[in-house]
């Protein structure tokens, strides 16, 4: 008897635990089949983002087809095999993101029962931001400086610097609120204690070319953009001869004027991976000023303007680890006057030169990011030094600065070629001096000898640059 | 000492040996039934595990798309956003490789997504980011290779 009853339990005790095992591979399988459906749910609402953000409605929903498309049906939708899902979204930023909540429950028995949640951040990145119509230029703010002499811009979403010389006065870098650009306010000045031409930025540090004879290169900290904080310097060989900037990932490209001297180069690449340093990667010999630097979209050559007499427009080849080769130059046979400023976007790229008799704007086609040859070029007089050129994000528009009082800021129509001036601005706070088109905004900032001045386009869009 | 015929001892040995075989037999079928239910039980306890790992591969996956949700958002406000950051999220977290190009030109994000022990890897190569968001590729990958 004994025995049997041990016999009897050992049983039931290898039965018992039999089922579990079974009951652990299925529970294991509504897990997965859940996690698919959960999903699938997440999948769901960036596919009706994808339509309209609008109609991502706060709440639970469930999901169906209709003609082809995911939509909201109901609080919530039973899947085949008693799962039963839905999609809670809540608001994070109203009209710009919101977050996601799936939730597949499922019951089989008082003792089987299970809920798989996953969540995922959807944001408002699709719609188009419009580009006005540029043929209609309408100052909207402005900040004066008397005798800045203001070189360069670069903005963030709340912020922009501005570079200056010091000859009149002007303190080297200047920190504007843009958060009203109809009312812009100069936060900080800098005293740099030296001109600075050229700045650009990566992240949150801000890399400046001066004429700091011991450190030409500044990068500061912008964290709080009111207090730039000095991270460090790099002291070029030479006195002070470098001019323009520009960075491509983690790599930041400065160029300026070669001296013939022994280590005394036209241009330098630097490893800035590490916000706080900046260490040298390559020095290249070229013969020519680079006075400004654009780099190709493909992000394997920098095309340059330059003083170079048969190279106007230079072009680099742009390696892994700041290697640089030059490649060649395109030789504007009219004349010698130098490149002044240069901007790529697409497969467009646009050189300003020194004022001359009828070819101060070249448009070129840089689609295969080489020496351009052909389609092109393409020519417009530009009525003075083109100090500073822009494009916008479709090459409908190309933006010029002029050293000139008389069209300082013109406004040409880039999309068919034909660099015809749709628009232009006549200062009356000295000549111009640069500017940058700030994509984000659609708007243009204009700099002159004693202003930053703001410019927007009239609300509709013009055909041309509406596809 | 007891003197037992050699006919006994034949006799005794016959009559026990049923016994011992019934034994063995019992003994062979308890082994073979443990290392079955112990067979069961970890095939169950394996399976449950797979179905907790797939649903934190998913969450890993969804934390990786996060990531790039929010790089899209902050580069059409702000084109210098350099990324190289790591975001706390409800389950895990999400990191933002360095993003390569510049301003509005082919923009590369790579992020990864963790929850546990799982990890999701994506790729985005965009050619612009305004005025409209141009996506080049947008893939899972099991090592970034683009991204600086």
């Amino acid at each position: 008897m004994l025995g049997i009853g041990i016999f009897a339990f050992f049983m039931v005790a290898v039965g018992l635990t039999i089922l579990s095992g079974q009951e652990d591979t299925v529970m294991g399988g509504d897990r997965i089949r859940a996690a698919h459906i959960g999903l699938q749910g997440l999948e769901v609402s960036r596919s009706i983002r994808d339509g309209n953000f609008s109609s991502l409605t706060i709440g639970k929903h469930g999901i169906g087809l209709s003609g082809g498309t995911w939509v909201w049906n109901g609080t919530q939708t039973t899947m085949t095999g008693g799962y039963t899902t839905n999609t809670e979204l809540s608001v994070l930023m109203a009209g710009e993101w919101m977050n996601a909540k799936s939730t597949t429950t499922w019951k089989r028995s008082f003792n089987r029962s299970g809920s798989v949640v996953l969540h995922t951040d959807i944001t408002n990145w699709r719609p188009t931001v419009a580009i006005g119509n540029w043929n209609v230029l309408t100052l909207t703010g402005s900040v004066t400086v008397a005798n800045a002499f203001f070189n360069d811009i670069v903005v963030t979403d709340t912020h922009a610097f501005v570079a200056s010389e010091t000859s009149g006065g002007g303190a080297g870098l200047y920190v504007v609120a843009i958060g009203n650009l109809t009312a812009p306010v100069i936060t900080t000045t800098v005293a740099i204690g030296a001109p600075v031409y050229e700045l650009t930025l990566r992240g949150k540090t801000l890399y400046l070319v001066t004429g700091d004879a011991n450190a030409e290169i500044k990068a500061y900290d912008i964290t709080i953009p009111a207090a730039p904080t000095l991270l460090t310097s790099y002291n070029l060989p030479g006195s002070g001869r470098a001019r323009s900037i520009a960075v491509w990932g983690d790599t930041l490209y400065v160029g300026g004027i070669p001296n013939g001297a022994v280590g005394e180069r036209a241009i330098y690449s630097f490893d800035i991976r590490v916000p706080g340093a900046l260490t040298l990667f390559q020095n290249l010999d070229d013969v020519g000023t680079a006075f400004e630097m654009a780099v190709h979209k493909t992000g394997t050559a920098a095309y340059i303007a330059d003083s170079h007499d048969t190279g106007e427009l230079r072009v680099v080849t742009l390696g892994s680890s700041g290697s640089m080769t030059v490649l060649g130059g395109f030789n504007l046979t009219d004349g010698t006057w130098d490149g002044q400023s240069v901007a790529v976007s697409g497969t467009s790229a646009l050189l300003g030169r020194e004022k001359n008799a009828q070819t101060e704007l070249i448009l070129f086609d840089v689609r295969r990011g080489v020496v351009p040859s052909t389609p092109g070029q393409w020519y417009h007089e530009g009525s003075g030094s083109l100090v500073g050129v822009d494009l916008d994000g479709k090459s409908c528009y190309g933006f010029v600065a002029a050293k000139s009082g008389r069209k300082a800021l013109q406004v040409v129509r880039v999309q068919d070629k034909t660099l015809t001036e749709l628009a232009t601005y006549n200062s009356t706070t000295g000549e111009g001096r640069g500017l940058l088109y700030d994509p984000t905004r659609d708007k243009v900032f204009l700099l002159t000898d004693s202003a930053m001045l703001v410019f927007r386009p009239s609300g509709t869009t013009n055909a041309f640059c509406s596809s | 000492m007891r003197f037992v015929p050699r006919k006994q001892l034949m006799f005794h040995s016959a009559s026990s040996r049923p016994g011992y075989i019934f034994l063995l037999s019992i003994l062979a079928i308890g082994i073979i039934a443990v290392a079955t239910t112990l067979s069961l039980l970890l095939l169950g306890w394996g399976a449950e595990q797979n179905g907790f790992a797939v649903v934190q591969s998913a969450q890993a996956w969804e934390n990786a798309q996060t990531c790039i949700e929010r790089t899209f958002r902050t580069l059409r406000r702000n084109l210098a956003y350099a990324g190289n950051e790591t975001f706390i999220l409800t389950e895990g977290t999400c990191s933002l490789n360095p993003i390569g190009g510049a301003h509005n030109q082919r923009r590369i994000i790579c992020s990864q997504g963790n929850l546990g022990a799982s990890t999701r890897r994506i790729e985005v190569e965009l050619e612009k980011v305004l005025p409209t968001v141009i996506v080049t590729s947008w893939k899972e990958v099991s090592s970034f290779t683009k991204c600086p």
